[in-house]
């Protein structure tokens, strides 16, 4: 069989890396600096100066098997050195929402990424659909005085506002329609990373052996970013470190997130639990340390003064506004529970961060939210297929 | 004339407080018996000058030996009549700043350097300049853009021009392109092809005369009297012209060789030209059936930068594949190029073109190699590239495929033709069996050289402009652009070096200038270019000549002819005055006035070699005055000591030494000569050529001195020493005094 590629630019797929973010894409002319600047990038695994290469050529199929953009932490020391001001570090992120896009089947997250437009009614659609199936079992709002400051009794009355099993019952469809999703696009990834050819057209081995290696250095990785942490040559202050941001974000939504399913696991739904209850606790810790991330990620986008904060898209804005309000309204539900008085403003803003959860939830597959999945499965994958480097005698080596 | 010796000694910058002035006067006034012997603590300021000007205004004095800086140095201040008899010698650089102040040997180094310029000036004569009857016009051959500007601007000059064109129209290439590369910021428009315009300013000019459809039929004589016959359509003019431009351009790398790209494989895989072609009658299209190309591959460097094609960058496909790119985007925005390159060169601000051109939606750049390219039945071309910067090879189908081909220089190899005229010769004369097969077998080694001429010089040593390297006749591209090794003629444009029409605008100018330099200083007698201004000029004393041809085979600028017998027949004003026939001449019977062998050979013997018994060894350098010379003074200005024993002799180039001076040190009992020369070879740096390669091939033969005196062939060595050798040069020479120390003294001391 012919081992090349009769080479041929797939044009719509460059005019789509070039609306996803990569409009610089055709300044690159291939000098390779933002290889030589990205501490991830090695020898047998060269990037982004390969993948700039391919994008500019349109070779979409073997961008989409290579596991590289999910590499990239997008930290931006490429963009800063090259000299075309070609923006490396925003075609990778491109590739990652090419590829987010390519594996949603409904459509929605190119429509998304596309139009800032496309996105807000996205999001429109959703949160009308969701308050309008949340609110059809309502039971109505009660109001008065009904008990004393910090007895919790709030939350009875939320829950009777809307019913807990209903948002249940909500939730569990949420999570089946992601799972379905996800796995379309968990398939597609596989199928494709693992028919992967390498340079001289042979396909890459995936060793059994080397399979549960592979996802337990996946899953280290999602748990402390340790390669993010290399990414960097930061600068400023520790406390701004990119790599520390993100994981404020990521642990305190985790908190969160536990806190919610252990809350509804081993208590009964709505009812009243003192503040130093420990569910409580780590839901309102986790909830301001994000919040923390989020702001820091907020201004410095704001500020916009250097890669990666400088480029963001309205899809970066989007899922960290959406990110940010669901904390948010999530916090004040948390304080308004221990009110003294219902109000009309403590029901709406409890009906606000269900909506936002289940938009933020239902939305995961097709945001900046898909990465969680998608870079995980995709250094697994690079981890299982990676051919072990040859052992060194080299002290400096850090490559390990 | 009888010689009035003033001597002036200077004690200023430091060789006052290193050298005893009392014992340097004695050395004038008591050994040399010089009638004026003057010091002076500031010589070359004005009471200094002041001091030698009223001596030879007074009479007192017609012959100077200045003892002071290095002849680099100062040459406004003792600047007096050219053609006096005066001698420089060095005694700050060469022995106050490179020795210590008090020491036996230091005075005795300084005393032998003023016996040595005084022994010269003594055998030095007044020089006489040429005089000769001189045309300033100067003839422009090629009719491109570069011998239109080089025509324009000698005429602006005021000089009047004569322009050659072979074709029936000027313009050159130029005026075959759709348009010029863009020459002004942002660099990414391109201005109006303005040949027509450049050719109507040339033939409107009172000054310049035109010869269309015209070749040379012979160009005799020498810079400031050429006379060269033309053969126009009808008839045939001579015309006199005091110099020459050779702006011949370039032509295509002939695209025949390329069948590995494809070339003749398909009808469409075409060259730039031909493309540029068709861009100029309106698009450009597939030949085989005239549609628009959709899909268009270049591929760079096709037959260049390969050992096997041409082995250097043109320098110029680049750009034209990136103009011929935006032909394509320009009749169809959607016609997708693409551009295989192995290093896209765009120099300068044309990188900014490369940008606008390379982010059109429909451009593709890579760089990688093109293995194959093979017709498919439907009239594309499959091309196969590998060694890509992408994942892997891959292979593409497209309408049209681009040969981006390098430039070849439209020169004749001047001594590739005169071995091919000899040979012919040979084989006509028939002599002996044996010779006229070996003559046959030359000739037909260089046939491809047959009537290549151009110029069609009545020059011994050719008819053309002998070639350098890849075939472009220059001289030296580093030191001395335009120049090549045929004084008063020199070389502009694409036949030089490849360009493009902006550089060769600039060679243009250039070359104008220096040929309005070449007439300028003929008409006073002078020597152009190294030694601008020189009024020596060498000698021949025929009548103990042996016809040996050495000097006229071995002058490197072809300025000796020879007659049937083979005896010489100096043109003056196509001399350099670098001596190197002097050097060659093995009777020594050329001579300057100012230079000669028997000037240098009495230097040698005016050195005090101490007796054997005192151990003090005695070296002789004789060092390139362009190179090693100026190195050693930087050397100086370092204050980097020397070895006191060595002896310095400035030689106008080391191809000037003759063999009979390495014979009189030894014999007058120097322990070791060193030579310093430049560096030879294809990349040489001597400013003539080949003197320190000639030099080399000289000192083969000492070694037979050598022995036949029975001494140690170490004693001699060369050395090539550039002029920013000036750390490493001391370092040579005295490592070479360490190990003449190291062996017994000269045996032919005292004799």
């Amino acid at each position: 069989m012919d081992k090349t590629s009769i080479g041929r630019p797939d044009n719509d797929f460059i005019q789509d890396v070039l609306a996803l973010g990569g409009e610089d894409l055709k300044k690159c002319y291939q000098c390779a600096a933002c290889t030589s600047a990205c501490s991830l990038s090695t020898e047998q695994n060269g990037f982004p100066r390969k993948q700039m290469l391919m994008a500019q050529w349109g070779m979409k199929d073997k961008l989409l098997e290579d596991p590289s953009p999910w590499l990239c932490y997008y930290c931006g020391d490429c963009s800063k050195v090259c000299p075309r001001q070609a923006g490396p570090a925003e075609t990778m992120m491109a590739l990652r929402r090419y590829a987010i896009s390519r594996y949603d089947v409904t459509g929605l997250a190119r429509l998304m990424y596309r139009s800032a437009i496309g996105n807000i009614l996205v999001f429109l659609v959703f949160s009308t659909f969701f308050t309008l199936l949340l609110l059809s079992q309502h039971g109505g709002m009660q109001m008065g005085s009904n008990g004393a400051i910090f007895s919790g009794l709030g939350s009875t009355y939320l829950f009777q506002y809307i019913p807990g099993e209903w948002i249940h019952k909500i939730g569990i469809a949420v999570f089946a329609m992601i799972g379905a999703s996800l796995a379309f696009g968990v398939l597609s990834m596989v199928y494709r990373m693992m028919n992967k050819k390498d340079h001289t057209g042979e396909r890459l081995a995936f060793p059994i052996a080397a399979l549960l290696p592979a996802i337990w250095f996946a899953v280290m990785e999602a748990i402390n970013h340790h390669r993010f942490r290399q990414c960097e040559k930061h600068e400023g202050s520790v406390y701004l470190h990119p790599w520390l941001v993100h994981g404020a974000i990521m642990w305190g939504f985790l908190a969160m997130l536990v806190a919610t399913a252990l809350d509804y696991l081993i208590k009964p739904i709505g009812s009243s639990v003192p503040p130093w209850y420990p569910m409580r606790i780590l839901g309102t810790l986790g909830g301001l340390v994000c919040l923390y991330g989020l702001s820091v990620a907020i201004t410095h986008r704001i500020s916009a003064k250097e890669t990666p904060y400088d480029k963001s898209s309205f899809s970066d804005w989007f899922f960290l506004l959406l990110l940010a309000a669901t904390v948010l309204t999530g916090l004040l539900t948390g304080i308004i529970v221990y009110m003294p008085h219902p109000t009309v403003f403590g029901y709406m803003i409890f009906l606000s961060h269900i909506v936002l959860a289940m938009d933020l939830l239902i939305m995961m597959p097709l945001t900046k939210f898909a990465h969680v999945v998608y870079r995980t499965l995709a250094l697994a994958l690079y981890q299982w297929a990676r051919v072990p480097a040859p052992q060194t005698v080299t002290v400096t080596s850090s490559d390990a | 004339m009888d010689k009035k010796l003033g001597v002036y000694i200077c004690s200023g910058c430091e060789i006052g407080e290193k050298i005893a002035m009392d014992g340097l006067v004695r050395v004038a006034e008591k050994e040399s018996k010089a009638p004026v012997c003057r010091t002076h603590p500031f010589l070359c300021g004005p009471e200094g000058t002041a001091l030698i000007r009223q001596d030879l205004e007074s009479g007192a004095v017609n012959t100077l030996v200045i003892a002071a800086c290095s002849t680099r140095d100062k040459t406004d201040a003792f600047s007096f009549d050219p053609r006096m008899v005066m001698e420089r010698v060095d005694l700050r650089e060469r022995v106050a700043w490179s020795h210590p102040a008090g020491e036996e040997d230091t005075q005795a180094l300084a005393e032998d350097y003023l016996r040595m310029g005084i022994a010269k000036a003594g055998k030095m004569e007044p020089l006489e300049p040429m005089t000769g009857e001189v045309s300033k016009a100067i003839l422009v051959v090629g009719g491109g853009i570069a011998g239109l500007t080089a025509a324009l601007e000698a005429a602006k000059a005021g000089y009047e021009v004569v322009l050659v064109e072979k074709s029936e129209r000027l313009g050159g290439s130029l005026a075959e392109v759709k348009r010029p590369t863009p020459l002004k910021a942002p660099y990414t428009a391109s201005p109006t092809n303005d040949a027509q315009e450049r050719t109507r300013l040339v033939m409107e000019h009172p000054r310049i005369q035109v010869f269309t459809t015209t070749t040379i039929l012979r160009t005799e004589g020498q810079p400031g009297q050429f006379d060269v016959t033309l053969a126009t359509s009808s008839q045939q003019v001579t015309v006199r012209v005091g110099a020459i431009v050779m702006a011949t351009g370039w032509k295509p790398y002939d695209p025949a060789r390329l069948n590995e790209l494809g070339y003749g494989s398909s009808a469409n895989v075409v060259t730039n030209l031909e493309a540029e072609r068709m861009a100029v009658e309106g698009r450009i299209r597939r030949p085989s059936d005239k549609k628009p190309p959709q899909r268009t591959l270049f591929i760079q460097c096709a037959g260049s930068r390969r050992g096997d094609h041409l082995p250097y960058c043109s320098s110029v496909c680049c750009m034209a594949t990136l103009q011929q790119a935006e032909y394509l985007h320009e009749a169809d925005p959607n016609a997708e190029v693409y551009v295989i390159y192995q290093d896209m060169m765009t120099p300068g601000p044309y990188e900014k073109f490369y940008q606008k051109v390379q982010e059109h939606p429909r451009s593709f750049f890579m760089k990688g190699e093109v293995t194959s390219v093979g017709p498919r039945p439907d009239g594309q071309v499959r091309v196969r590239v590998e060694h890509t910067l992408a994942n892997g090879p891959f292979e593409i189908d497209v309408d049209l495929v681009v040969l981006a081909t390098g430039m070849v220089p439209n020169a004749a190899d001047s001594e590739a033709i005169r071995s091919l005229h000899d040979a012919q010769a040979k084989v006509l004369r028939n002599e002996s069996e044996k010779q006229r097969t070996e003559a046959e077998a030359v000739v037909a080694s260089l046939r491809q050289h047959e009537n290549t001429e151009i110029l069609h010089l009545a020059y011994r040593q050719g008819p053309d402009l002998p070639v350098l390297r890849h075939g472009f006749p220059d001289s030296n591209f580093i030191c001395f652009p335009y120049e090549s090794q045929r004084t008063g003629i020199y070389a502009a444009g694409a036949v030089r070096s490849p360009m493009d029409w902006a550089g060769a605008e600039e060679d243009a100018t250039g070359a104008a200038m220096k040929a309005i330099q070449s007439v300028e200083l003929a008409s006073l007698g002078a020597a152009v270019h190294p030694r601008a201004g020189d009024l020596s000029f060498p000698f021949f004393n025929l009548q103990r000549c042996t016809q040996c041809k050495r000097c006229t085979v071995e002058c490197p600028f072809g300025a000796i002819d020879e007659d049937e017998k083979g005896t010489p027949k100096f043109n003056p004003y196509r001399c350099r005055r670098c001596g190197v026939c002097m050097g060659a001449c093995p009777e020594r019977i050329i001579s300057f006035k100012n230079y000669s062998v028997d000037m240098i050979a009495s230097m040698i013997k005016a050195v005090e070699v101490p007796e054997e018994e005192e151990e003090k060894p005695r070296i002789l350098l004789f060092a390139c005055e362009n190179d090693a010379v100026p190195a050693l003074d930087m050397a100086g200005m370092e204050r980097t000591q020397l070895d006191a024993s060595v002896r310095v002799i400035p030689l106008r180039c080391l191809g000037s030494m003759n063999m009979v001076w390495i014979a009189d040190a030894l014999s007058s009992g120097f322990d070791g000569v060193m030579l310093a020369g430049c560096k030879h070879g294809d990349d040489y740096q001597c400013h003539f050529v080949r003197g320190s390669e000639l030099a080399g091939r000289r000192l083969d033969n000492v070694k037979e001195t050598l022995q036949r005196l029975q001494l140690e062939s170490e004693r001699i060595e060369m050395v090539e020493a550039a002029f920013d050798d000036y750390r490493r040069l001391p370092q040579l020479i005295n490592d070479f005094a360490g190990r003449i120390r190291a062996l017994d003294p000269n045996p032919y001391k005292g004799f």
